[in-house]
């Protein structure tokens, strides 16, 4: 296959998935958007050196995840916050289904900016075994730690999102 | 059981999509303990809210502008070989480093060939040589 035609066939089939997972890590559109453009264009430099010893999807998820790490980094060093009240309401906006209530639409926006807000590990940990319904050993090779780092992230990742969750619900 | 079992064992379930307690031991705790029964409510709450989590739909003038990295014209192919280009840039500025020695005094070339010639010898091997002959590291 060309490589014009393997870039392009790789976009029709990843490209919803890298800015679902730039979404959930970033906790914005805008920053999702960078990201999604900034993985392909590295997809689209290395694909013509990329020999196949590891699976596509391995490869293309690892890009990705390391994008939104670096992303996040920056976002730290300058004191951003990753979603202010106006790009809550554009995330309420993306939420498809008419029939979902005003309240679980809002419960939902909730727990993607929590996702966000999470450590860099869990919040990976979280997006690629939901999102992607990956299984730990997949979460490992693309995080590049032991299956067991894996599961710990996901169960502390959930008890933070939890925890936090119920925290905002108490809250008057 | 105590407490912490249980609740790592609850995360297990958790994540080989289990929604029973499968056995009699982690029941009973359940049955015992409030505090880990509405640990356990909680986290499954917090599952099923993750899984039904609705994925942000891909904007359509993102989705055309990575579309359009893949034709031809956005990113023409080089003009050069791109190993050509990588040998010659590592070539050109070894050979002007080459060219300084006549700069030293007599008796201090030696050591700044020696310096050159070790410096260049590991860019050579780390940089081209291990990858030709391993492959570039794919992740």
């Amino acid at each position: 296959m060309a490589k014009a035609d393997e870039f392009n066939k790789l976009v029709e089939d990843y490209a919803q998935g890298v800015y679902t997972h730039a979404h959930r890590m970033l906790g914005s559109r805008e920053e999702a958007e960078e990201a999604a453009q900034d993985v392909f264009l590295r997809i689209h430099r290395s694909l013509a050196g990329f020999q196949g010893r590891a699976k596509i999807s391995t490869w293309i998820w690892r890009i990705t995840t390391n994008v939104c790490l670096t992303r996040r980094e920056v976002q730290r060093k300058s004191m951003t916050v990753p979603l202010d009240e106006e790009a809550a309401a554009r995330v309420s906006d993306e939420s498809p289904g008419p029939e979902c209530s005003f309240i679980i639409r809002e419960e939902r926006d909730r727990l993607g900016r929590l996702i966000a807000s999470l450590p860099d590990r869990e919040a990976a940990a979280i997006t690629l075994f939901y999102m992607e319904g990956m299984d730990y050993k997949e979460i490992a090779r693309i995080l590049d730690i032991p299956a067991g780092s894996v599961a710990t992230a996901l169960h502390r990742g959930r008890e933070r999102l939890a925890g936090r969750l119920s925290d905002m619900k108490e809250r008057p | 059981m105590n407490c912490d079992e249980f609740r790592e064992r609850c995360h297990v379930l958790i994540d080989a999509r289990k929604s029973e307690l499968t056995d009699e031991e982690m029941r009973a705790h359940a049955g015992a303990c409030q505090d880990c029964a509405d640990f356990r409510r909680e986290l499954m709450a917090i599952d099923v809210a993750l899984r039904e989590l609705p994925a942000p739909v891909i904007p359509a003038p993102l989705l055309d502008s990575i579309r359009s990295m893949g034709q031809p014209e956005v990113f023409p192919p080089p003009a050069w070989r791109p190993d050509i280009v990588r040998a010659a840039r590592y070539l050109i500025p070894g050979l002007l480093l080459w060219g300084v020695q006549w700069a030293f005094p007599e008796d201090l070339r030696p050591f700044f060939l020696a310096a050159i010639t070790f410096t260049g010898g590991y860019i050579l091997v780390s940089r081209i040589v291990r990858p030709w002959v391993f492959g570039s590291p794919e992740l």
